[in-house]
């Protein structure tokens, strides 16, 4: 398997001292091939954040890769000096956080902020620059685009401040974009524009999308991994995990989410709470709020090939090939 | 169902915040080492003077400070200073405590009240708080001291009485952001009193800014006592606050420059102290509130 | 039937340095005991400030609000107090709305206390009484709220708001602070609260499904103004104003995938700048002149009410499968 941005066996923990460090993300196995977009799904504190800020190469302080690797067009970005790693981010990786507010330099206009990237990455001049900002802030379907390059980020409203945030996630034509709960703080017509743009753009490299929102992956993503506790627990195209869930934990979460067709039917609630980030994992990390549980639990479940490209871990993976 | 997770349902462990967490630890630590000095330096010398404070030796005029009974020295009529620095320390202190007291109190339920009543009766409070800031409390120091005759009790009731729209200036501010938070506001739509959720729910929020409020206020009243004292309107002549040995000590600033430096010290020495105390009470409850978000 | 909340015309101006912000605007609502009414709107649609206004948190600048006959929209403080225990509220993020300082015991009996629900032994026993209806072990009652999880203090919170026996709790976005796991215990502890008392809520909330499962009726808010209301089979399966489409049609859901889209296009405009004639004419698709200049007023439509030109002008975008 050749994806375009590879994780393999990625492990992070923070050290403390002597002691075993306390481990967040616990093998995490994750591939992204050309023109295809993976949606990284998970509660708070499943790991989706950590898993995208360790592919930027922006772990918080404190947090270290215990093992694993992640590889982007064959090149490992583990390996790298910070000074490569700005090299690539905003160049062949591209980026897009929750909040554009925090996510773009507020006393940097939108021209600055884009051509800035530009002349990084690219070996042009001033007016060459603006010249591709104006053509990006275009392609992100930003009106007026020529006078939006005089703005700065407070002077715009949410649903553009991210549409800029997209323009410069592409601006230098990167492999892969890194897109972590996009739309999140969005208004739901304005999400929907945004995401209209992203399933466009994000196909036309690689997408990595991080959200905790299954409808929102839904939308866009072709597969989905379902992260709990700091590991996927279930993999697979996206249409065929919803319809037809492994993992008793992405079959709780579908039957916990409100939807259309489920009025005048009671909500199937997951019992319990999500074990905290720091928590050891002993067992399955989901066997205390699981229905199927027995005691096979007690052994930590290997995320193994299910056939039709999707991957479960799980002891009692449910679906139709497992019950028949 | 476990209760003690939440502590680390956030996304990221803590960052790391050891050094400033140190540093504001070291600062309280600092303070209150300092001001427990003063109080065992007051009781040495206070309870075991070396020569009384008010009735001084002709013999022993001006003896510079030495490890021979005048341990700071001895002024012109030959009373050791240690003593008296000891023996001014209540009026000093005393004073400025009591004008710290005065002043928080009434700045702290004018503050609330302030940031409870909204319209007119706010406006008519925050006019008052600024038209007596607008006053030069020096010439409400000399009317009030004119009027009431100089002592302990006058000064202190002036002080406060001169200090406590400050104090109301920084309890409003704070209040009116704590009466916007969610939990008043729920507490006002359960049906719960004003005065009640003023008690209940703001005050306690208020107490670090009132204890770092209440250091802070403390040093300045000392500094304040000292300066009115200097000028000869503070305590009587008689009375050996460090106001008025600092006043005394003008005439020998040269021949017995020790006699300003005893006082003088003294006062940086608590004014240091107590501003240690409150930035290190901030810093704490800044961490305090950091940790709860 | 006579309602149990009643509200005509009710305006909420505020005075901002940028000018008078009308946040409602001659908003019209009846809430009839035991039912469920769900709010839905953007950002800026003023559905947190009707809240508020309901509560009278804030006081209206126009219009009137009959509780249960009773005239309070223009009560003081001190004549709300003995009607508060008649209706309270849950608010969207259960951090902020509990007091840190305070144990579970006096958050919860605090309104019973305020409203002198009875001597001590009465209301530890009412305490009890409503730890075990939210599904709180009784030795809550000595914890504070930091001890507790999101989920757990949003019980907390349904417990303070249920405490004085109240007709109506109003909810301002519930759950939407919640982890997708733990909404649906919180949505189900409304419904059975709701079954066992006949207690009247009012839900805010930004996602349509989640209102669509829980509310008798639903009505819709932009910009200040009511623009459809109506029971919500009938307005989610066939929305008459092309806002309720645009909204439906914008609803990531896990079954949207590759549906035909209908995405409406700009941003809800700032409250500052209302635009003339119909607020929604420069995103509607179905705009006409007359929508420029003329301002629809809220009419009669069967059991409907809808402000628009031209209802039911914008198709629903998708079918949607209900079970029979």
């Amino acid at each position: 398997m050749s994806g375009l941005l590879e994780i393999e066996g990625l492990r992070i923990g923070f050290p403390h001292g002597q002691a075993e460090p306390v481990v967040v993300l616990d093998g995490i196995d994750l591939s992204i091939r050309q023109g295809e977009i993976l949606g990284l799904v998970g509660e708070s504190g499943s790991g989706k954040s950590m898993t995208a800020l360790a592919a930027m190469g922006l772990l918080p302080p404190g947090a270290r890769v215990l093992a694993g690797a992640i590889r982007l067009d064959g090149r490992d970005l583990l390996a790298q000096s910070e000074r490569q790693w700005r090299e690539v981010r905003g160049g062949t990786l591209g980026m897009v956080f929750q909040d554009p507010m925090t996510g773009l330099n507020p006393v940097r206009s939108v021209g600055g902020l884009l051509s800035e990237s530009i002349r990084r990455h690219q070996s042009v001049g001033k007016a060459g620059a603006l010249e591709i900002a104006e053509a990006a802030l275009r392609s992100v379907g930003i009106p007026a685009a020529r006078e939006r390059l005089a703005a700065f980020p407070h002077q715009l409203s949410g649903g553009l401040r991210q549409r800029v945030m997209i323009a410069l996630a592409l601006v230098n034509r990167p492999r892969v974009i890194i897109a972590d709960e996009p739309t999140t703080a969005l208004d739901a017509t304005i999400q929907a524009q945004i995401l209209d743009l992203l399933r466009d753009r994000l196909h036309e490299s690689g997408g990595l999308m991080i959200t905790h929102d299954l409808g929102v992956a839904a939308e866009i993503c072709d597969r989905i991994a379902v992260i709990y506790h700091g590991r996927i627990v279930e993999e697979g195209p996206t249409r065929a995990v919803l319809a037809d869930p492994r993992h008793p934990y992405t079959a709780g979460l579908l039957a916990a989410v409100p939807r259309f067709d489920s009025r005048g039917r009671r909500l199937v609630p997951i019992p319990g709470q999500p074990p905290a980030p720091t928590a050891t994992r002993l067992a399955c990390s989901f066997r205390p709020r699981c229905a199927f549980a027995t005691d096979s639990c007690a052994a930590i479940p290997a995320l193994a090939p299910g056939g039709a490209g999707r991957r479960v871990a799980c002891h009692h993976a449910l679906g139709r090939e497992a019950a028949g | 169902m476990s209760m003690q997770d939440t502590g680390a349902r956030g996304l990221l462990p803590r960052r790391p915040r050891a050094l400033s967490l140190r540093a504001a630890d070291a600062m309280l630590a600092t303070g209150l080492v300092m001001a427990g000095l003063l109080l065992v330096l007051t009781l040495v010398f206070g309870l075991n003077p070396p020569a009384s404070a008010n009735t001084g030796s002709l013999m022993a005029r001006f003896r510079p400070p030495a490890l021979d009974g005048y341990l700071f020295g001895s002024d012109q009529l030959g009373r050791s200073m240690a003593a008296r620095m000891a023996a001014g320390m209540p009026w000093s202190l005393g004073i400025a405590l009591v004008a710290a007291v005065i002043a928080l109190t009434i700045g702290t339920v004018v503050g609330l009240v302030a940031a409870w009543v909204p319209g007119w009766p706010r406006r008519v409070i925050r006019m008052l708080i600024d038209t007596v800031i607008a006053f030069p409390s020096l010439v409400i120091a000399v009317t009030v001291i004119a009027l009431l005759g100089r002592g302990f009790w006058p000064l202190a009731v002036t002080l406060g009485l001169a200090t406590w729209p400050i104090a109301a200036r920084v309890v409003y501010a704070e209040a009116m952001s704590i009466v916007k938070r969610e939990y008043v506001v729920a507490a006002e739509l359960a049906g719960v009193s004003g005065a009640k959720i003023l008690l209940v729910h703001v005050l306690p929020a208020l107490r670090p800014t009132l204890l770092t409020m209440f250091a802070f206020t403390f040093a300045d009243m000392l500094i304040a006592e000292s300066a009115l004292s200097f000028l000869g309107l503070g305590v009587p002549l008689s009375a050996p606050s460090w106001g008025n040995m600092l006043s005394e000590s003008r005439e020998y600033l040269v021949t017995a420059p020790w006699m300003m430096l005893v006082p003088a010290g003294a006062i940086v020495f608590a004014v240091v102290a107590l501003n240690l105390i409150g930035d290190g009470i901030a810093a704490a409850s800044r961490r305090r509130s950091g940790r709860a978000s | 039937m006579s309602a149990l909340l009643e509200a005509r015309d009710l305006s909420v101006a505020f005075d901002t340095p940028r000018g008078r912000v009308h946040a409602l605007d001659r908003v019209s609502l009846s809430v009839r005991r035991g039912e469920t009414v769900g709010l839905v709107g953007e950002s800026g649609s003023g559905k947190s400030t009707l809240a508020l206004a309901l509560m009278r948190a804030v006081a209206p600048t126009g219009g009137t609000i009959l509780f249960d006959g009773q005239e309070i929209g223009h009560l003081s403080r001190r004549a709300l107090r003995p009607l508060r225990r008649r209706f309270q509220m849950v608010f969207q993020d259960p951090y902020a709305s509990l007091d840190p300082r305070m144990s579970v015991r006096g958050i919860v009996t605090e309104p019973l206390v305020a409203q002198d629900y009875g001597p001590r032994a009465r209301i530890e026993a009412r305490l009890q009484e409503l730890l075990a209806a939210v599904g709180l072990p009784p030795e809550a009652a000595d914890r504070r709220p930091a001890q507790f999880s999101g989920g757990q203090r949003q019980r907390i919170a349904i417990a303070r708001a249920i405490a004085p026996e109240p007709d109506m709790v109003i909810a301002d976005e519930p759950v939407s602070a919640l982890d997708v796991s733990i909404q649906a215990q919180i949505v189900n502890l409304f419904q059975d609260i709701q079954a066992r008392t006949g207690i009247a809520y009012v839900m805010i909330a930004h996602d349509l499904p989640l209102v669509h499962q829980i509310a008798d009726r639903i009505v819709v808010l932009y910009l200040g103004r009511v623009v459809e209301e109506g029971p919500a089979e009938a307005l989610v399966a066939r929305p008459l104003h092309p806002y309720t489409a645009g909204l439906l049609a914008a609803t990531p859901t896990v079954d949207s995938a590759g549906r035909p889209r209908l995405i409406l296009k700009g941003d809800p405009p700032s409250p500052i700048h209302r635009p003339s004639g119909c607020p929604f004419h420069p995103r509607c698709p179905a705009a006409t002149d007359r929508c420029a200049t003329e301002t629809p007023a809220l009419a009669d439509h069967g059991d409907r009410r809808v402000a628009c030109h031209f209802p039911g002008a914008v198709e629903p975008p998708l079918s949607i499968a209900r079970p029979d």
